[in-house]
């Protein structure tokens, strides 16, 4: 929708602005349209698509002057906090709500309530192991709810467990040899707010015990 | 005597430590719930940078933490902007908070500061007591910045009120500049002189008529030639040498990644710096900050964060 009133709005500004450059190089204006688009897109929700017009329209006029760049950072990070924010919370929202989801369907397991889930997607060995020691061998893919894959690693490597997440640490406990299971990891186990990808995402890990 | 003085030791040292403690909880105990909130927040992004943590929990004088405020404007020239973007607001948000409660927690064995240039931004960790040995230590260099009557005191002085961090454009030497931030940084003199002679080739080369791009990409790449810069150069070149002194830096210098870069699930953020693989200090530095990553994986999970974090920051200098 902003797109179409974007676009609008500078089909309409065209008849203000001055025209003497769009005779000559008509590419500039379209793709300073888009530059200028992406930037707003960044900010998506934080701005006014009638006041960016109308300051456009003034400082075009010669009606305001402008002022240094630096000057409009506070604005802008302040937005970017907002947004941030925001998306945090949604975030956390999705995942406290696709765990509930998770916890009631059949074949998940749940490790530690509302937070660590997991699905045996292969059994291993019937021999039961009993510690997992601190560096065990295992192949990963780590993914996104919508199936983004992070990382993976499927030759397997030793990954020293107290220098890992808390989900993955916890959620390999009980795993046998050949064992292959998905890890449903809420964020507080996780990455928490560092965006990877996004603040407070769920991370899915699908993890093979190769030996212990 | 000795013993009755060990009993008095005993018996009182415990209780220091505790008021100690309690002077921490306490003073959390004055910021509203939800300012506490951010600080623990704010603590844990910046302390899950390997620059900041190994400041804090191991050998380096200083580490540093840098955003660019261009981003700002334009996102779209940035690799995964949004991550940047959200981290810068949210760390800003951070020390805005901070800046409010920070006379409660003097850090005595730290300085920590914002600092502002142009149109980056950034935070400075620095150990008081390990920053000034490198000052002290490689006194010319840094004379050679801000002159050469300056004492190594007021060197430091000038370090903890932030007048070293992002001054490229005012500097006299950008290589002294570079290698003053190397030695502090802590990547040891090798890795700082390899660093240097990189950048004086790189002056040199810019220095020259010769369209830049049209070199062999590994050049390019090993360079990163991304910037135009035209200094003056006022000794003469041989080019001969040139070709010897490119193939040596291409071949010695590399991006080193500090921690354990294969594990993807580890909560700390990468050093890295560029150097010389072969130079011992190194691999030291790279199995040094190795050993540290659980000491900071465990100092992330400490349920009472906050007063952890600022324990560590406010605790006395030892003798």
């Amino acid at each position: 929708m902003n797109k179409v009133l974007f676009l609008m709005g500078l089909f309409a500004l065209s008849f203000c602005f001055s025209g003497e450059t769009k005779e000559h190089q008509p590419n500039v204006s379209e793709d300073l349209a888009q530059v200028l688009w992406n930037v707003m897109e960044t900010y998506e929700g934080e701005y006014s698509l009638q006041e960016l017009f109308t300051t456009l329209w003034k400082l075009n006029t010669g009606k305001i002057e402008s002022k240094p760049i630096e000057e409009c950072y506070h604005s802008l990070l302040t937005s970017m906090e907002i947004k941030a924010a925001k998306k945090s919370e949604i975030n956390l929202q999705a995942a406290n709500s696709y765990l509930q989801n998770i916890k009631q369907l059949e074949g998940f397991h749940e490790l530690i309530d509302g937070k660590l889930y997991y699905r045996v997607i292969e059994v291993g060995s019937e021999q039961e192991i009993g510690e997992i020691n601190d560096a065990p061998l295992i192949s990963f893919t780590e993914k996104t709810m919508d199936g983004k894959v992070l990382s993976k690693n499927p030759l397997g490597i030793r990954l020293p467990l107290s220098e890992t997440i808390i989900g993955l640490r916890e959620g390999i406990k009980g795993m046998r040899t050949g064992e292959k299971r998905e890890l449903h990891i809420h964020p507080n186990l996780a990455y928490e707010e560092f965006p990877k990808p996004e603040p407070n995402s769920i991370i899915i890990i699908e993890v093979t015990l190769i030996s212990p | 005597m000795r013993k009755i003085s060990l009993f008095f030791m005993m018996i009182l040292f415990p209780l220091i430590t505790l008021e100690a403690q309690e002077t921490i909880a306490s003073r959390i105990d004055q910021i509203p719930v939800h300012d506490r909130e951010v600080l623990t927040r704010f603590f844990k992004r910046l302390f899950s940078h390997g620059d900041f943590s190994y400041t804090l929990l191991g050998q380096k004088p200083m580490g540093s933490i840098d955003y660019n405020l261009d981003l700002l404007t334009f996102p779209q020239f940035y690799q995964e902007p949004h991550k940047h973007l959200f981290l810068m607001a949210l760390d800003e948000r951070g020390w805005r908070v901070w800046e409010k409660y920070q006379h409660l927690f003097p850090t005595r064995q730290y300085r920590f500061i914002r600092l502002k240039h142009d149109s980056f931004f950034g935070f400075i960790l620095i150990h008081k007591e390990k920053a000034f040995e490198v000052i002290r230590h490689h006194l010319t260099t840094f004379q050679e910045l801000v002159g050469k009557n300056t004492d190594a005191s007021e060197i430091f002085e000038m370090l903890c009120e932030g007048e070293f961090g992002y001054y490229h454009s005012s500097t006299p030497s950008l290589l002294s500049y570079y290698k003053a931030l190397g030695l502090l940084y802590g990547y040891g003199e090798d890795n700082v002189n390899t660093f240097v002679s990189r950048e004086r080739l790189l002056q040199t080369l810019w220095s020259l008529p010769i369209s830049l791009t049209t070199l062999p990409s590994d050049i390019v790449g090993c360079l990163e030639m991304g910037e135009n810069q035209s200094p003056q150069i006022t000794e003469s070149i041989e080019v001969s040498s040139l070709i010897t002194d490119l193939k040596m830096i291409i071949k010695q210098t590399e991006l080193i990644n500090t921690n354990k870069e294969h594990n993807p699930f580890l909560p700390i953020k990468k050093s890295r710096f560029l150097g010389d693989r072969n130079h011992p200090k190194t691999n030291e530095t790279i199995s040094y900050f190795d050993q540290l990553d659980g000491d900071i994986v465990k100092l992330h999970e400490t349920e009472n964060y906050l007063e952890t974090i600022l324990e560590l920051l406010t605790a006395e200098v030892v003798k």
